[in-house]
């Protein structure tokens, strides 16, 4: 195994360690804006990793582009959902209130 | 490897169900409405397992995307009258009731045909895929599922066109002259119009390039078309004012142009061929057009079918000149 494959493993690992760890905020945070939180860190570091990782298994110019095209993508789209629900949340309280075991 | 993949799609099966029953017995219907879309991702990904990126992008793009924006507007809708008739939370019509019960027997009987046709299948067919792949040359294109949807059984696709116009013109008869949403209740907010600015451009680019790509790798009118009804979606939910009044000749060229393109490219080849039997030469322009025309329509048609479930069809000015 190569250093480059060892490393990309690497950085899909720590990535993955994002997404568990923004999963399980998700889920065992008290409100809206604890959850908001976790759940960026997935999509901003997390995500960020996996490409990183990808990029290193990849050779083609255009893939690696295209994978940070993605990413820069999901970057923004995740920076303006946050904010609109976070929005959303500050406006109607009881939204912030709604609770995961209600259904 | 193999291994791999196996645990992969057993953790996905597992998954696309426990899905599917959460999102039918969920009691708030909102929290029903994202579990089909999560479901609709995850369907994405099992179309990826079994080697079809083409029905992935569109399940994507249609199933979850467009069809969850349809769902919560449709919701929004339902609520606001429901608050008008002073009343509590929705709840969900299926889970947990006789009706869900039909439901689970109605799926049971279709998975059981599923299986019958599949095991009487099994062994001597292997459906039509031979057939195509040994006629590809004369389609015009590298991508089979382009050559059969735009060519092969053009056809379909026609008439598939004209099914989308149909449901349009339902949703103006019903949709249009309500009385509209007051805008000033939705307030402007400028970080969502930042991202509409950088968005949209990259959308229409994007779906430019799956029309184009569409002749050799995954793509076509209908993915494309599909990103641009989200990018619709999404101008309509920043608060954005579209003319999407049916008396608009924007409206109308834009809506039924796909079908149109389509008729005149099938009427076209006529003086010397079949409806729809383009020759061989311009088959791949012919196609590339029939396309164009129809991610217009397709995506001027999903943005009005959300316009018409969130109320948003006729817009203040327009509701005053008429």
């Amino acid at each position: 195994m190569s250093i480059l494959s060892a490393l990309s493993y690497l950085l899909i690992a720590c990535g993955l360690f994002f997404f568990t760890a923004g999963t399980v905020g998700l889920l065992r945070f008290p409100d809206v804006f604890c959850r908001l939180h976790a759940l960026t860190k997935a999509d901003n570091l997390g995500l960020g990793l996996i490409v990183f990782g990808a990029m290193l298994r990849q050779s083609e110019l255009t893939v690696i582009l295209k994978l940070v095209l993605i990413w820069l993508l999901v970057l923004i789209a995740s920076a303006t959902t946050c904010y609109l629900v976070a929005e959303s949340a500050r406006r109607n309280p009881e939204v912030k209130e709604r609770r995961n075991d209600d259904a | 490897m193999m291994l791999d993949g196996l645990s992969f799609d057993l953790v996905l099966s597992i998954a696309l169900i426990a899905l599917a029953t959460a999102a039918l017995r969920a009691r708030d219907l909102f929290k029903g409405i994202v579990i089909f879309m999560l479901f609709g991702l995850l369907v994405a990904i099992a179309w990826v397992r079994v080697h079809a990126p083409d029905l992935a992008l569109a399940e994507a793009a249609i199933g979850s995307g467009i069809t969850g924006a349809l769902f919560l507007g449709a919701l929004s809708r339902i609520e606001r009258k429901k608050q008008r008739a002073a009343s509590g939370r929705l709840e969900n019509p299926v889970g947990g009731s006789t009706a869900g019960a039909w439901a689970v027997l109605l799926t049971l009987v279709l998975t059981g045909q599923l299986a019958l046709a599949v095991w009487r299948g099994w062994g001597y067919s292997d459906g039509l895929a031979g057939d195509v792949l040994s006629r590809m040359d004369e389609s015009g294109v590298s991508n089979p599922v382009t050559a059969v949807i735009l060519n092969f059984r053009a056809y379909d696709t026609l008439l598939e066109i004209g099914v989308l116009l149909l449901a349009v013109l339902g949703v103006y008869v019903v949709g249009e002259g309500q009385t509209v949403r007051d805008r000033r209740s939705t307030r402007r907010s400028e970080v969502l119009e930042t991202f509409v600015h950088l968005l949209t451009p990259a959308v229409v680019l994007t779906a430019g390039y799956l029309v184009w790509v569409g002749y050799k790798e995954p793509g076509g009118a209908f993915q494309a078309g599909a990103l641009l009804g989200g990018a619709g979606v999404v101008l309509l939910l920043s608060g954005r004012e579209l003319p999407l009044h049916s008396a608009r000749a924007v409206v109308r060229i834009a809506l039924g142009g796909g079908l149109l393109a389509f008729l005149l490219a099938g009427l076209a080849v006529m003086q010397d061929r079949a409806f729809l039997e383009y020759p061989r030469a311009s088959a791949k322009y012919i196609m590339l057009m029939i396309e164009l025309a129809c991610t217009v329509s397709i995506g001027a048609v999903l943005t009005i079918l959300f316009a018409g479930c969130a109320n948003l069809l006729a817009t203040p000015s327009e509701e005053e000149g008429s």
